[in-house]
């Protein structure tokens, strides 16, 4: 064949491969271009968990400009843990462009210079308001200065010049003598605290070497702003107290030195007290928040647009090497880590939440009973106080948590054990703590307070009296039947056993409480059930939960003797309560939990008390290798709950901690040992075997 | 469509007529056994296929090139590739019923591998999902049929079958390499393009559950480009 003659063929042959490769790279990047993914995960593990992907959507709302990024050192990092938040960071990449996403390998080269433009970036940003903010503490010390002289050159003379023309000849006339001289004394120390303020406050707005440079306006002004308001407080009393000796009838040398001294103080005093105020309402720069993070490059950071601020979320814990049960974990962690920083910035005005409880003292923080509780709601940016009522009448304040005034506050409020006596003679009666409670909480109502109220069982009733901790659902059209909580039994191998505990599996329905919590068990300790009333036609209420009456579930009116036998006891207790025709009441399904709503008033009723404790609702099972909640639904309607009773129900949204993770289970070692052999060596065996065999037969 | 499914059958029961068919099966069931038994099967642990996906750009590295290289290299050397060309049979057909019958034999070595996803149903509580392991399967299926398309180019260009391996297994480890690790020495617009044909990153994918369109068309075009070459090589032969 000629090579003119064979043109013809070859032209077409590659006319034709390049048509079909150049077919082919057009659908790869149509298919790019237009990707459509589809999770075959049933638990949607490799989708966006409603709460993450509610906070991307907020992000996109508020003008997008978000950016995420891990820094770590993958070397120090554990792989699997390394690839679970890289996971979620690819996840919410593709979840669209209002958040950025950036992987920073601070162990490589490469990575160290990213970094450092990454921090030199951030410093930038906020240098605005850093350098505003040191002028202010630097003019602040100025007049911290200003006023150490005055008090060491002026006052302290003065007060010393009053007392030496007071003669002592009275034992008042000693008294005030003695007075003027301490506090020129007192005057001189003040002026060498407040130098020493000024010059700790001064070192700490100038940048200091090391890896993050920074001014830190945030450590310098509480120094500057305690200093000054204690010499506030101080010339407060002096003033007061020479002002009180001027016109007292003291003798007139004296009287009329005292009287320009008072009169010196009171513009020097009021300048103190709103410059430390000023000083305390300075808010901190994003920057120095994750200056920590920054210092240690290992974090995972949610950085807000120019203005919008810098969330950091501790990495190390996430990336740390650990037990495989937990390091399954790590993906729903990581979601609900960057799903939290991320709504911190959207939504900075997080709640407040105030347990409140009729206990004659303060545990929340020292018992382990909420600690889980807390850590989940602050890892939410939600800060949590403690109220007892029976040891103080007002709730706290919440000033320091809400410089801006724009935080919601959420009452938690947790019933007391009414059949309880006191302990000590000082100590109050259950019944007691529980009136006062009862009257706290009416309080609160009154106010247009949110609550989340826990109810336990009540001895009140019993009595012909009202519950007076759950008097308060009467003004939502509401009453617990807290005198006979809900029971039931179980015919064991062992004999009849009463079970106070119920698990609950809600059905869901519109309420976003309702929605959150909606197929995930909810464990309910000793349950209560509520009831209508007729008395409230002006509010609303939503049924959130209901128990079933099967199982032979029923109301108990005899209930004491159970109450107070402990619990691991319990199932050995001589004649355990039985259902009796009479008294009892098997008028179930009952209403436990509801959502109530009365003008601007919202109140949440749970018709059981410990649902939320750590014990209960961040119990997990660790059976069979796996940690996994035991009661998903506890911690859901917990924090649901709060976000509804605070106004901000966009923010409710399951948590990727709901979900479970298949795990391999125990195996004996020698069980272990054949698997592993029978899939590394004798499969392969096998298909050579059955080759041979193959072979053997087909010839 | 018939004559290439007709070479295709041919060609798949070929493999097992061949010791080499089953020990292809058997190596591949040994590797992967290895990777599941050490890596995966760990009491409290993850009850996932993922890491054996996640390996199997890399583990099917040294099997792909072994069924492909005698797709066309075997009839070449032993003097039939005149006679199934000259045949009444175009070389499309042809390509396309070789490629076919060894993506069927892939199929088949793939096989004994569900024995880990039974392992894993028997050991692990709850049960796992079957999403993400048939989104890995599909991946094997897809990332096998890539490899192989490339193996039946290089088949094609060669008689000799060592070549025909060496030559796929080695642009396959060159691909891998260059689409998988940062290079921090070639141009950026070249990291983009390696980034964009990362073979690794897709399987990833894969493996944790997800199937993306834009991965799947990768694949299958992928392996349309290596087809239409070696249809363009074996055609090549009549005008030579």
């Amino acid at each position: 064949m000629s090579a003119v003659r064979r043109l013809g063929p070859a032209s077409i042959t590659a006319a034709t491969a390049f048509a079909v490769i150049a077919v082919a790279v057009v659908a790869a990047l149509l298919g790019a271009r237009f990707d459509a993914r589809l999770d075959l995960t049933a638990s949607g593990e490799q989708s966006l968990a409603p709460r993450l992907s509610g906070a991307i959507e907020r992000a996109a709302r508020a003008g997008g400009g978000f950016e995420g990024v891990l820094v770590a050192d993958r070397r120090s990092a554990d792989p699997q843990a390394w690839r679970a938040v890289g996971d979620v960071l690819d996840l919410v990449a593709r979840a669209g462009e209002a958040v950025r996403v950036t992987r920073i390998d601070a162990g490589s080269p490469g990575g160290v210079e990213e970094y450092r433009r990454l921090v030199d970036r951030l410093v930038e940003r906020d240098r605005p308001e850093l350098e505003s903010q040191s002028a202010r503490i630097a003019e602040a010390g100025a007049f911290a200065a200003e006023l150490a002289d005055w008090l060491e050159g002026t006052l302290s003379p003065a007060l010393g010049h009053v007392a030496t023309l007071i003669e002592p000849a009275t034992d008042a006339d000693a008294s005030n003598r003695r007075f003027f001289e301490e506090r020129s004394a007192v005057a001189r120390l003040a002026s060498r605290q407040l130098l020493d303020a000024a010059r700790r406050a001064g070192a700490a707005i100038t940048p200091q070497g090391g890896d993050v440079a920074l001014p830190r306006p945030d450590e310098a002004a509480p120094i500057l702003a305690d200093a000054l308001a204690e010499r506030a407080a101080e010339l407060a009393a002096i003033a007061q107290e020479s002002a009180r000796f001027a016109v007292g009838g003291s003798p007139p040398p004296a009287a009329d030195a005292a009287r320009p001294v008072a009169g010196a103080i009171v513009p020097l005093r009021d300048r103190a007290a709103s410059t430390a105020d000023t000083l305390r309402r300075l808010p901190r720069p994003g920057v120095l928040r994750v200056a920590g993070a920054l210092e240690s490059a290992e974090a995972l950071l949610a950085i807000g647009p120019p203005g919008g601020g810098i969330a950091a979320v501790d990495a190390a814990s996430l990336l740390a090497p650990s037990e495989s049960a937990v390091r399954a974990d790590t993906r729903a962690r990581a979601q609900e880590l960057v799903a939290g920083a991320l709504a911190a910035l959207v939504e900075p005005a997080r709640p407040v939440v105030v347990i409140v409880h009729g206990e004659a003292t303060r545990f929340t923080r020292t018992l382990p009973v909420f600690t889980h509780a807390i850590e989940r709601l602050e890892r939410r940016g939600i800060d949590v106080l403690e109220w007892a009522p029976v040891l103080e009448q007002d709730p706290p304040h919440v000033t320091d948590r809400d410089r801006i005034g724009q935080r919601p506050v959420v009452y938690v409020v947790i019933s007391p054990d009414s059949s309880a006596s006191s302990r000590t003679p000082a100590d109050k009666p259950g019944a007691e703590r529980a009136a006062t409670l009862g009257r706290a909480l009416e309080r609160l109502a009154d106010d247009g307070m949110p609550i989340l109220l826990s109810l336990n069982p009540s001895v009140m009733p019993t009595y012909g009296q009202p519950d007076p901790v759950a008097s308060v659902l009467a003004r939502f059209g509401l009453e617990a039947l807290s005198g006979t909580p809900i029971l039931r039994d179980e015919a064991l191998p062992t004999g009849r056993v009463v079970l106070t505990d119920h698990l609950v599996i809600p059905t869901g329905g519109e309420h976003p409480i309702a929605a959150a919590v909606r197929n995930l068990g909810v464990a309910l300790v000793w349950p209560v059930a509520l009831r209508r009333t007729e008395a409230g036609e002006s509010a609303t209420v939503t049924e959130l939960m209901r128990l079933d009456a099967e199982r032979g579930a029923w109301r108990e009116s005899q209930w004491l003797r159970l109450w107070q036998t402990p619990r691991a006891q319990r199932p050995y207790l001589p004649d355990p309560p039985v259902f009796d025709e009479a008294r009892d009441h098997r008028d179930g399904p009952w209403l436990v939990a509801a959502a109530c709503e009365r003008g601007p008033l919202r109140l949440v009723a749970i018709g059981s008390n410990n649902w939320h404790v750590d014990q209960v609702a961040f119990e997990r099972r660790e059976a069979e290798g796996r940690l996994v909640p035991a009661f998903p639904g506890n911690a859901e309607l917990l924090e649901a709950s709060i976000w509804w009773l605070a106004g901000q129900e966009s923010l409710i949204a399951r948590s990727a901690e709901a979900r479970s993770t298949p795990r391999i289970r125990p195996l004996t070692e020698r069980d272990l040992l054949a698997l592993r052999w029978g899939l590394a060596a004798g499969l392969p065996l096998l298909v050579l075997l059955l080759g041979a065999v193959w072979r053997g037969v087909r010839g | 469509m018939s004559a290439a499914g007709v070479i295709a059958g041919r060609e798949f029961r070929s493999f097992f007529r061949l010791p080499v068919g089953w020990v292809v099966i058997a190596l591949y069931a040994a590797l992967t056994g290895v990777v599941f038994a050490a890596g995966t099967l760990q009491p409290g642990g993850v009850a996932t296929m993922r890491d054996f996906f996640a390996l199997s750009a890399w583990l099917m590295l040294p099997v792909t090139p072994a069924i492909s290289m005698r797709l066309l290299a075997e009839e070449a050397r032993s003097g039939t590739l005149e006679a199934l060309v000259t045949s009444p049979v175009s070389d499309a057909h042809v390509v396309l019923g070789k490629y076919l019958g060894a993506l069927v034999f892939l199929v088949a070595v793939l096989a004994p591998t569900l024995a880990f996803v039974a392992t894993l149903w028997l050991v692990s509580d709850p049960r796992p999902e079957a999403g993400p392991i048939i989104a890995g399967y599909l991946s094997l299926v897809l990332l096998g049929g890539l490899y192989l398309a490339v193996g039946t180019l290089a088949s094609a260009l060669t008689s000799n079958q060592t070549l025909a391996f060496l030559l796929t297994f080695f642009f396959l480890v060159a691909l891998l390499l260059a689409s998988g690790t940062r290079l921090d020495f070639v141009p950026s617009w070249a990291q983009r393009a390696f980034y964009a044909v990362s073979i690794q990153r897709r399987v990833a994918e894969f493996a944790k559950g997800i199937v993306g369109l834009g991965d799947t068309v990768f694949f299958i075009s992928g392996a349309a480009c290596f087809l239409a070459l070696a249809w363009g090589a074996l055609e090549s032969r009549r005008w030579r």
